[in-house]
């Protein structure tokens, strides 16, 4: 059977996950600001007439929460289909007519001591898919929401590391993308629609290497670290060596380039910038030009242009003293000075303060910045428990006899899959995690069964208690 | 399943005489003037909210097509006529909807997952009477899918081409098209990036990276060619996402782009060598895309409506909302995903119960043992018959399933 191989990941599971909007009322109403209302009516132009409360009003569409008893529940109505809108107990006040941010004095908010704009700062720090995960950015996400930000800092600071070796910045590992393409929606698409509004967002690049480097590309304002870079990517064109066919290989990078590609124009970044990252055979130079830089797909020509990425063939290949010393030019890695000339950051910066200082926040802000270190540190020692967990549990499985009487042959296997059930319940929790490395200690995936195998060695021990007899 | 070479052939020499015999002209003489000055002249079987479709013959190929209120400049009709509002035809129950909300209706159905496997032609094709009683008229398919199987491909496009176009407004929304996906869609005219949207990468592999090539090969690029023309798309766009052709770029003083599978173009869009896939700035410099949308509103606008009502419930983490055809679409790929992932598991699970049985003297134990296969053996069965993509991936053939039940009906009478 010849097939079209599927790549790319699929973000069915994540879309999948149905469930009705805002059954939990409190967090469907707080869109911001005091301008929900309270007991209202809409009447439909059908003759029903629906109570709750009128969430927002666009020239075509009502938002409107929906009451019956103690439940509630969203709904979008077209304007064409109502009647009338009866306002409740605070008629004079208007819905909001648009997605803006809260601005302070928000009632829906917890205390955050300050009139000013609040900032909530996400770190985003230890290794991606390790630490930097699906999981723990929604947790993260829903922390924050609490405070209704306005202004979310994105702080990109991922260990640069493979099983605890520290890895150089000509090393790529370009499909780790991949897993940047599940995270970004949770950031850009679903807490627009969670949190009713969009938050200003601002990264502050510190060390986004692999396929965390597209992440910061989505958005609009990017700072970078003095030492901050953005990179690791560069081995896109040799991930599949000299296997099968030049064609399908590229199609193969075609297909990555093209997530990449679309990741920085989603964030308004020249897509020339994702090839330089990530193709050794892509030139690249630039020039200013009445301060603004123009890219060239090319060697430089002149005294005015420089060179950003050569081909790296022959003699343009980087040699080892300047990969020792991070400045390789096969392929590209943004660091603070051609960040800026680049007009992908904004401006250099070395502490928070700094950064809010340059977005004009450093006075009446409220800034929450440790909720998300605390989290991702909780995050990260959940995840060594479980690979301990997890190495306990198979190794407590591997020791069980199944021996004496039938009752307690019978309860043996029932330890046994229970211990693989347990196990079972860690991997889903899990799910996607990348698991840490220790020296001398075992791998999780060198020990753990696959999902499927543990349900067929559970059916194995059912049916061995099946075959045995008193 | 890849379409055989007698069924091209004819195909091919069907076209060629339809070429031959069919008049160039339409099919009737109502007019329509674009607004960049372009007449287009046949008959006009659909309008809805200063929308129209009309239907004409190009290349031997008879094809409706989809004009949005901004693409308009004035309607001529054969019968001088005014256009009537809405002469679609559709149930009484569809008639009523509309009325009651006097704008044309919309939603968003999902293509996502592998192509012949969770991105299927029949969910699609049973969807059409549940869009029909909810008296849609624009579809918007928001593709998400990193490809599949080859032979998913011409079952996507003909329920889309000969069923979708003639009933609704039918817009592509690219989020991720890629290889098969890119090539199920390109039937559809109106195709609407997201602004990170992708599009290409269709070159046919198989193995190890092996290249689909020879006669193959030609069989894929002509079918890309007729589903180019169904989508009035150059064909020379899709033979550079198949294929390391260049493809290279012209536009004329009124704004006509012109493609060559060469470089004698002004801009280069795919260097030779490599493998096209384009990004939302590209299809739009080069109008492949008629617009830029990510969410629903964006899409709105793109598609030229002063109002537009957004059928389906609000879900949570759903940016649009969820008609009851979608609730389908997603109940079909969760369907279809439990049983791909679950498959080989029915299949040990099945296998160790008749290892067992088959080792088992206890005739009372034995018939659990049987049971437990035959619980298993249907769940393959029953993955197999309402997934066949998945029996033919996995190799079962049908006697297979009779041998089985021969089997166990063997195991029982020992």
């Amino acid at each position: 059977m010849r097939k079209m191989r599927w790549v790319g990941r699929t973000i069915a599971g994540l879309t999948l996950a149905l469930g009705l909007v805002a059954m939990s009322a409190p967090e469907a109403r707080a869109f911001g600001t005091s301008m929900v209302v309270e007991g209202d009516q809409l009447i439909l132009k059908d003759g029903r007439i629906v109570e709750g409360e009128l969430i927002e009003e666009t020239e075509t569409s009502i938002r409107f929460l929906v009451k019956v008893g103690s439940i509630s529940a969203e709904q979008t109505y077209a304007k064409s289909d109502v009647l009338a809108i009866e306002r409740g107990d605070e008629a004079g006040d208007e819905p909001k007519t648009d997605a803006a941010a809260p601005k302070t004095s928000d009632p829906s908010r917890p205390a955050t001591g300050g009139d000013g704009p609040v900032v909530y700062v996400m770190e985003l720090s230890g290794v991606f898919q390790t630490d930097i995960t699906v999981q723990s950015i929604e947790k993260m996400v829903a922390d924050a929401k609490k405070y209704r930000p306005d202004y979310l800092v994105l702080v990109m600071d991922n260990r640069w590391e493979i099983f605890g070796q520290e890895l150089p910045e000509d090393v790529g590992f370009f499909d780790s993308l991949f897993y940047t393409e599940e995270i970004e929606p949770i950031l850009t698409t679903e807490i627009p629609k969670d949190w009713g509004y969009t938050p200003e967002y601002i990264v502050w690049v510190k060390n986004a290497m692999g396929g965390l480097c597209f992440l910061p590309l989505n958005f609009k304002t990017i700072y970078f670290h003095s030492k901050g870079r953005l990179g690791g990517v560069g081995d896109l064109i040799h991930m599949f060596g000299s296997t099968g066919d030049e064609r399908v290989r590229e199609k193969q990078f075609s297909l990555r380039l093209g997530v990449a590609r679309g990741m920085a124009i989603h964030g308004g970044y020249d897509p020339r910038l994702a090839m330089a990252l990530a193709r050794e055979d892509f030139v690249l130079s630039y020039r200013m030009n009445r301060g603004v830089p123009e890219l060239l797909e090319r060697m430089p020509e002149g005294p005015g242009e420089l060179l950003l990425t050569d081909n790296g063939a022959g003699e343009n290949g980087d040699t080892i003293d300047v990969l020792a010393r991070g400045q390789g030019n096969d392929t590209l890695t943004l660091k603070a000075d051609n960040a800026l000339d680049l007009r992908v950051s904004k401006g250099t910066v070395d502490t928070l303060t700094d950064l809010l200082r340059e977005e004009g926040l450093a006075r009446d802000a409220t800034v929450i910045e440790e909720n998300s270190r605390r989290i991702i540190e909780s995050w990260s020692d959940s995840v060594v428990r479980a690979q301990r967990s997890l190495f306990d549990l198979i190794r407590d499985f591997s020791e069980i006899q199944v021996q004496g009487d039938y009752s307690e042959r019978t309860r043996a296997r029932g330890l046994q899959i229970r211990k693989l059930e347990q196990v079972m319940s860690i991997m889903n929790r899990f799910e996607g995690v990348s698991w840490p490395f220790e020296p001398g200690a075992p791998y999780v995936p060198q020990f753990v069964p696959p999902q499927q195998q543990l349900e067929i060695m559970i059916e194995q021990i059912r049916q061995e208690q099946l075959r045995d007899k008193r | 399943m890849r379409r055989g070479l007698v069924t091209s052939l004819i195909q091919a020499l069907a076209v060629l005489i339809a070429m031959a015999i069919a008049p160039s002209a339409a099919l009737a003489d109502d007019r329509v003037t674009l607004a960049d000055g372009t007449v287009v002249e046949g008959e006009i079987v659909r309008e809805v909210g200063g929308a129209v479709w009309i239907k004409r013959t190009v290349g031997g190929i008879e094809q409706t097509t989809f004009y949005g209120p901004k693409d308009i400049t004035s309607i001529e009709r054969d019968s001088g006529a005014p256009a009537p509002s809405d002469p679609v035809k559709a149930s009484d129950e569809r008639q009523d909807r509309a009325a009651r909300s006097g704008v044309p209706r919309a939603c968003v159905l999902t293509m996502e997952g592998t192509v012949g496997i969770q991105m299927a032609a029949k969910p699609l094709e049973e969807a059409i009477p549940v869009l029909e009683a909810d008296g849609i008229d624009v579809v918007v398919l928001r593709v998400h899918s990193g490809g599949g199987l080859l032979l998913e491909i011409q079952h996507i496009q003909d329920v889309i081409h000969e069923e979708y176009k003639k009933r609704f407004r039918v817009v592509a929304w690219i989020d991720y098209a890629i290889s098969a996906a890119a090539m199920s869609s390109h039937v559809m005219e109106e195709i609407v990036f997201y602004p990170q949207g992708a599009y290409g990468a269709c070159t046919g592999w198989f193995g190890a990276l092996q290249a689909v090539e020879g006669r193959e090969l030609e069989e894929v690029l002509a079918q890309m060619e007729e589903a180019s023309a169904r989508g009035q798309h150059d064909f020379k766009i899709m033979r550079s996402m198949q294929i390391e052709e260049p493809l290279t770029a012209t536009i004329d003083a009124d704004g006509v782009v012109h493609w060559y599978n060469s470089e004698e173009g002004d801009y280069t869009v795919n260097s030779k060598g490599h493998i096209l896939t384009f990004d939302s700035e590209q299809a739009m410099k080069f109008k492949f895309a008629k617009g830029i949308a990510s969410n629903i509103e964006e899409m709105q606008e793109v598609l030229g409506y002063p109002e537009l009502e957004w059928v389906g419930d609000e879900v949570s983490g759903v940016p649009y909302p969820v008609c009851r055809a979608e609730r389908d679409q997603r109940k079909w790929r969760d369907d279809v995903t439990e049983a791909e992932e679950r498959l080989t598991e029915y299949y040990a699970k099945y296998a160790i119960s008749i290892a067992n049985a088959q080792g088992e003297q206890d005739e009372r134990i034995r018939g659990q043992l049987v049971g437990r296969a035959k619980r298993e053996l249907a769940q393959i069965e029953r993955a197999c018959k309402e997934h066949p993509n998945l029996q033919l991936l996995n190799g079962i053939p049908d006697f297979w399933f009779e041998e089985q039940h021969r089997l166990l009906r063997e195991l029982m009478r020992r």
